[in-house]
């Protein structure tokens, strides 16, 4: 049992270490020296407190929107329309959070418009799917390119500010902000419904039927069809929660971080979402430290940018950090298979 | 150049790309990285043309880099037998940045590299690459209907199982399958950037790959219908630019942008009524 897991531990760092040097390598590819970059990206995500706050501020949507991702691949939905959801999330918190509502009321208002915002519009991909059987990975793929103009028309139409000078919208009320934790810092307090949202699918999806059912139907819709489940309303469900979900991350980031909406409005958070998630393993608590990670290279990589590192090196270094999680889990599989070969445990 | 000449001179890269997902399907492999491999197609296209001279060695640059990223995609799914969604959208993060990284290098040691000359047009202002995706259209659904080629692909992604007891090799059947659509997607690529365009742009397939996928579901797997498909799509896209153009739009204009993938997923939910995928689509367990 011991040397099992020194052997799995073992097959991590030694693909850590290929990861690592692939990205060494193509930073030199990048023209740069791979410790100076490494330096820079470090005092990018944790130099200075600015850069602390930053790297957390960046860590929020992540985490939210890799929750999304977890609960909809745990059910092998493919919903790589986070990002979409994310997008109508914060256009509906950005109406919402212009209306005239009272004191904390004003949040809640908010954010739950963001959540309806993201259902919505993951619940076109689960109606085909469920009447025309049209795959998940297909359609709300494209329901990201409809969103992304759904927004561009909306900060140049209905939510253009009210002087209609730039393709953005008014700013929200004050109210419906989500307070700041340090004065002076950009960090929120989405930070904490990021965090308390991860220990609450950590518990739904570990101890309760949802989350048995859900662990059914992952591993096998047939199976489970045949065990009885209710499995297309456990998919529908699923599907509208993590839309609701990727939308609630729009709706933090606009209360939390912008305040109002522009054009474009995601760094593509939907999308690097999938990354943490499959780094975490598709565990709501293990995405907490994969979304950290994440949120580190993209504030670091901000940093980086001035060490003369083009942003997108950071897309290499999540393509290199993916591929290797894949080989490190094929390895293993491999090696504790053969071990266990040759003596039965 | 007319419109009709416009409109599948813009269809040729969705629909190459449609080509090569429609074979990788086929066959069982889910290719979720047209995306990614047109884009690296379309980079290798411009850079080997800009340092050759020659279009034709731009093209053939750009076939060989998208089959190397389709031999990764082939290592990780086939080999280790990785699920096909994760696998693709790693190769497209990786080409993304891959492509992000090598041409800003390379355009700083060599400040013209990324302008290409574009392909010579060849018939009523068609180019080569453009005339091979109407060619296509007809040799395709023979390979694929007609053929013993076409029968061993079909029951690679139907029923792996008889394919072994006949004597092929199912793995054999994929691997090449998903190399050539590797080629397809670099040509893809290709009649992008030195097609339509002359140079490379990041992120420049602007979602092509994905709308190829779409398209593929669209047209049930066949080629004819994924062509008109593809023709359709891209006849909306000539029709929202001239719209544009002529600033006559009754649509705010990125409603008209949006209208392209509205129809599409529209037409996936009405296409898929009679038909289904390759049974055997996305199975990573039979080999």
């Amino acid at each position: 049992m011991m040397q099992r897991a020194a052997l799995s531990a073992g097959i991590s760092i030694a693909w850590m270490f290929i990861a690592l040097a692939t990205c060494a390598i193509v930073v030199m590819i990048a023209g740069a020296a791979p410790l100076s970059v490494a330096q820079a990206l470090i005092h990018g995500a944790t130099g200075t407190q600015y850069n602390i706050s930053n790297t957390f501020v960046q860590t929020i949507p992540l985490l939210i929107t890799a929750l999304a991702v977890v609960i909809a691949f745990r059910a092998e939905m493919f919903n790589i329309g986070v990002e979409g959801q994310f997008l109508l999330g914060a256009v509906l918190a950005c109406w919402a959070g212009q209306l005239a509502v009272p004191g904390p009321l004003a949040i809640i208002v908010t954010l739950v418009a963001s959540m309806l915002g993201g259902a919505l519009w993951s619940l076109i991909p689960a109606l085909m799917l469920h009447f025309r059987g049209v795959q998940i990975v297909l359609s709300s793929l494209i329901m990201n390119f409809i969103a992304v103009q759904v927004v561009a028309w909306m900060v140049r139409g209905p939510l253009q500010e009210a002087i209609r000078e730039y393709p953005q919208s008014d700013p929200i009320r004050a109210g419906a902000e989500l307070p700041k934790i340090i004065q002076g810092l950009q960090l929120h307090t989405g930070i904490w419904i990021a965090v308390v949202l991860a220990i609450f699918f950590d518990v739904l999806l570990r101890r309760t039927t949802y989350g048995q059912y859900l662990k059914a139907v992952g591993s096998g819709i047939r199976a489970s069809k045949t065990m009885g489940l209710p499995v297309s309303r456990i998919l529908f469900t699923t599907v509208l929660l993590s839309g609701a979900l990727g939308g609630l991350a729009g709706g933090v980031q606009i209360a939390g971080v912008t305040h109002f909406l522009a054009d474009p409005y995601s760094k593509g958070y939907g999308y690097t979402a999938i990354a943490v998630a499959l780094l975490a393993r598709l565990s709501p608590l293990g995405a907490i430290p994969a979304a950290l990670l994440f949120g580190a290279l993209t504030s670091g990589s901000s940093a980086a940018q001035s060490a003369g590192i083009p942003v997108v090196v950071l897309q290499v270094i999540q393509a290199v950090i993916l591929f290797s999680i894949l080989g490190a889990r094929y390895t293993a599989q491999r090696i504790l298979r053969s071990d266990s070969a040759g003596a039965p445990a | 150049m007319s419109v009709i000449t416009d409109i599948i001179t813009y269809a040729a890269p969705v629909g190459l790309a449609c080509y090569g997902g429609l074979i990788s399907e086929k066959v069982g492999i889910v290719q979720i990285s047209l995306e990614g491999m047109m884009l690296i197609g379309a980079l290798a296209a411009v850079v080997a043309t800009s340092v050759t001279g020659s279009p034709f060695v731009g093209v053939i640059a750009a076939m060989v880099c998208a089959m190397l990223a389709a031999a990764l995609h082939n290592i990780f799914t086939l080999v280790m037998r990785s699920d096909h969604v994760i696998v693709g959208t790693a190769l497209n993060f990786l080409a993304i940045g891959i492509t992000g990284v090598l041409s800003r290098t390379l355009q700083k040691s060599h400040p013209t590299i990324l302008k290409a000359q574009s392909l010579p047009p060849l018939l009523a202002g068609m180019n080569a690459l453009t005339m091979l995706f109407i060619i296509l259209i007809p040799v395709l659904w023979w390979v694929l209907h007609r053929t013993r080629l076409g029968v061993g692909i079909a029951a690679t992604g139907e029923l792996p199982k008889a394919v072994t007891a006949a004597g092929y090799s199912v793995f054999a059947y994929r691997f090449f399958a998903s190399l050539a659509c590797g080629a397809f997607c670099g040509i893809a690529g290709a009649a992008l950037s030195i097609g339509i365009s002359n140079n490379f742009t990041d992120n420049m397939t602007a979602s092509r790959g994905f709308v190829a996928l779409a398209l593929i579901v669209v047209g049930r797997w066949s080629p004819i219908w994924t062509a008109i498909g593809t023709l359709g799509f891209a006849s909306l896209d000539v029709l929202q630019a001239s719209l544009q153009a002529a600033g006559k739009s009754w649509l705010p204009y990125p409603i008209l942008l949006a209208l392209p993938y509205i129809l599409t997923l529209v037409a996936l939910g009405t296409a898929r009524a009679s038909v289904r995928p390759p049974k055997y689509l996305g199975i990573t367990t039979e080999n």
